[in-house]
Formats: C-alpha cells, sequence, structure tokens
C-alpha cells in the first residue's frame, strides 16, 4: 500500500475519495431548515452541510467529508428532504477503479 | 461525561415554570454536564433532542399538580428519572432567588449521583483465542485482533465455517465512545454487502450498522439489547452484532486485513484527532 493510500479521507477501499460520487442529495423543495434547528448539520459531526445564506435551508459544502455508505443523517431529517446514491452502483464505481489500478 | 437533562416545566406565566426555568438556567450557567429540555422539542420528538433525552440523567422539574415535565418524560420512554416537585421544594418563601436556592438544594443528591460506569476491561475473558496487532497513539492504543477482515466502515469480520461473524472494531468503539442503546435487526433479514442494518447510539453519535458483505442474518447478540457496553467492552469477541450466511464470500476480498486496516485506522484516528486540537 503507497502511503496516499493510508489517508482516511483521501481514499476509501483504496479508491480517491474524489471518484466516489457519495454524498447527501437534499430536496429543497421538502427542506424547511427544521425552523432553524436543522438537525442533520447538527447530527453529522464530519462538517457536510451548512445552511444556504438567503434562506431557512441547507446545501452539502463538504462532499467528500460524508463517509461513504453511511446514511443516517437521512433517517435523522423530519421532512425526509435527503437521499443518496444507489449503494451497488457506488459499489460498482468503486470496483471499477480498483480493478484500473 | 454522563449529562443530567433537566426538563424544567414549560408553564412559563405560572409560578412553578418560572422558578423551574430560573433553576435549569442557574444550573447550566455554573456546570458544564447540564442540558436543559424542552417540552415542546421532546413532544415532538425532534431528533437531536432526543439524542440527549435518551444519553443523559433525566431530572424532571414539575410546575404544579398535573406533573407534565413527568408524565411527558414517562411517554417518552423513561421512567427511570428523577422527579422533583417545585411546590414541595421551593417551600412558601416569594423571593425568586431563594426558592430557587431550596429547589437545587432538593436537587443535589440527583445531581451529584453517578452512574457506575463499568471499567474498560483491558483482560478480555474470551470465547475466541484473541491476538492482536497493536499501536499506541497519543493517549490511544488501536487493537486490530488478528485473522479478521476489515471494511473501511470499520467493522470486522470472521469467517466461522460457512458463517461469518460481524462487529465493530476496537477504533470504531473508541471514536463513539460509550454505547448505551443498540438496535439491531431480526434474523432472516437480507442485506447487500454495505447496507445499514440496525444502528448503536452512543453518548457522542449515533452509528449506523455498515454490514460489510451480502447475506442473509441467521443470528441476532441479543445480549446487547440489555448490556450495549459489551460493544466497548469487549468489541472483537461479546460485542458482536450478528452471524450471516454469505451469498458470495468472494466479496470479502474486498476488505482489508489487519496490518492494511491498523494502518488505515491508525491515520484515521491522527485525524479526528487532528480535529479535536483545531
Amino acid at each position: 500500500m503507497s502511503k496516499d493510500e493510508s489517508k482516511p479521507g483521501t481514499t476509501f477501499m483504496g479508491v480517491s475519495r474524489e471518484k466516489i460520487p457519495w454524498w447527501p442529495i437534499v430536496d429543497l423543495g421538502k427542506c424547511d431548515g427544521c425552523n432553524g434547528e436543522y438537525d442533520c448539520l447538527k447530527f453529522c459531526p464530519h462538517r457536510v452541510y451548512k445552511p444556504l445564506e438567503d434562506s431557512s435551508r441547507i446545501e452539502v459544502e463538504n462532499p467528500y467529508n460524508c463517509v461513504v455508505f453511511c446514511t443516517a443523517c437521512s433517517k435523522m431529517c423530519p421532512r425526509d428532504a435527503i437521499s443518496f446514491p444507489t449503494k451497488a452502483n457506488i459499489l460498482k464505481i468503486i470496483k471499477e477503479e480498483r480493478a484500473n489500478k | 461525561m454522563v449529562k443530567k437533562y433537566i426538563l424544567p416545566c414549560a408553564g412559563y406565566d405560572r409560578p412553578g415554570g418560572e422558578v423551574s426555568r430560573a433553576v435549569a438556567e442557574q444550573l447550566a450557567r455554573n456546570r458544564d454536564d447540564i442540558v436543559i429540555g424542552s417540552m415542546g422539542a421532546l413532544y415532538k420528538e425532534r431528533p437531536g433532542e432526543m439524542r440527549d433525552f435518551r444519553a443523559s440523567e433525566v431530572i424532571c422539574l414539575d410546575g404544579c399538580g398535573t406533573h407534565c415535565a413527568s408524565e411527558l418524560a414517562n411517554a417518552r420512554g423513561r421512567n427511570d428519572g428523577a422527579v422533583v416537585s417545585i411546590p414541595e421544594a421551593a417551600g412558601s418563601s416569594d423571593d425568586l432567588e431563594q426558592k430557587v436556592r431550596h429547589v437545587i438544594d432538593a436537587m443535589s443528591m440527583h445531581l451529584e449521583k453517578r452512574k457506575a460506569k463499568a471499567s474498560p476491561s483491558t483482560k478480555e475473558t474470551s470465547s475466541y483465542p484473541l491476538e492482536y496487532l497493536e499501536e499506541k497513539f497519543d493517549k490511544f492504543t488501536l487493537r486490530v485482533a488478528k485473522g479478521m477482515l476489515y471494511s473501511d466502515n470499520d467493522f470486522w469480520v470472521r469467517i466461522e465455517g460457512d458463517n461469518v461473524r460481524i462487529g465493530a472494531s476496537d477504533f470504531l468503539q473508541q471514536m463513539i465512545s460509550d454505547v448505551y442503546y443498540v438496535d439491531l435487526v431480526e434474523p432472516g433479514h437480507h442485506v447487500d454487502m454495505f447496507d445499514d442494518a440496525g444502528k448503536m447510539e452512543s453518548t457522542k453519535i449515533l452509528v449506523e450498522i455498515i454490514v460489510p458483505l451480502s447475506g442473509t442474518i441467521i443470528e441476532v447478540n441479543s445480549s446487547l439489547e440489555n448490556s450495549p457496553e459489551l460493544i466497548n467492552e469487549s468489541p472483537y469477541d461479546k460485542g458482536w452484532f450478528y452471524i450471516i450466511r454469505p451469498d458470495d464470500i468472494d466479496e470479502l476480498e474486498l476488505l482489508r486485513d489487519a496490518s492494511s486496516y491498523l494502518v488505515h485506522a491508525l491515520a484515521k484516528a491522527k485525524e479526528e484527532i487532528g480535529k479535536k486540537v483545531e
């Protein structure tokens, strides 16, 4: 294993984190910012989210901080406004990237 | 540190509510282990509120005879909380400060009570012969059990005949700290690789159990229901989650061996500690 591969945040399963499109997708039609409470922002310890400046809604600020395959924030959302990519598709991308090495 | 969740009476315009709010605010100013609960948020079961509520020792301040605070705490599943009656504890004084002092005196035994905490086991009495790779970093000692496979989500897999057993790594249990609640799925449940199957809640965080391979769950560690601390005390043995009948054992090739995982976990630990120092 090279030195770079051992850095968390930069790789996941030996694949560069930037090549893995895994982060939450916020439905701004549903998100109401929990009336300023921002449950997802408070819940996630990885600084993935930040509140939108001009409204009481949330956006993804650091997508690559998101832990691949973790969907816990979506379950905390009272408006069911957070979704994630399909895990099988992400796993396929990871396998392809590993095979290309 | 186990926090004290103080649930003050919500009758703000009534004497009991005013005193209970002043008590909670004074305690929060003077101590670092106080969380002031919200009747509204608890009623609506807001996730953040429920997390604090479940993870803390609960002290209800009932402002009058309707006992709204303690009734709501009971309704939300905590009948083990302390209850202080403001009319009884505050006395007959007209002075708010004096009333607050009396109530805090009456709460002292609940405030100083410390939950008996299991000391971290240094010698696991293991049902399996376990050998570890160990690495010290800062105050941490990371232990990675040999002979197992590990996912980058920090779960281990041990092959046991045709089946596998899975659990959380020592690194994961140290990062999330004291687990107080585990929610596991039922036997018979099928999972695809990296699906979540249940969750565990600690005093710091809620973590999904991300299953590191596809298969059918055939056995569940039911002892975790009453003893979730086993995840912290015996992560590689008594704190296991599931026994799974794998769909395709070749999937395990995607996981790390112990030495590779130790490097990975150590780097993660350094980053986590770096975040706290920032």
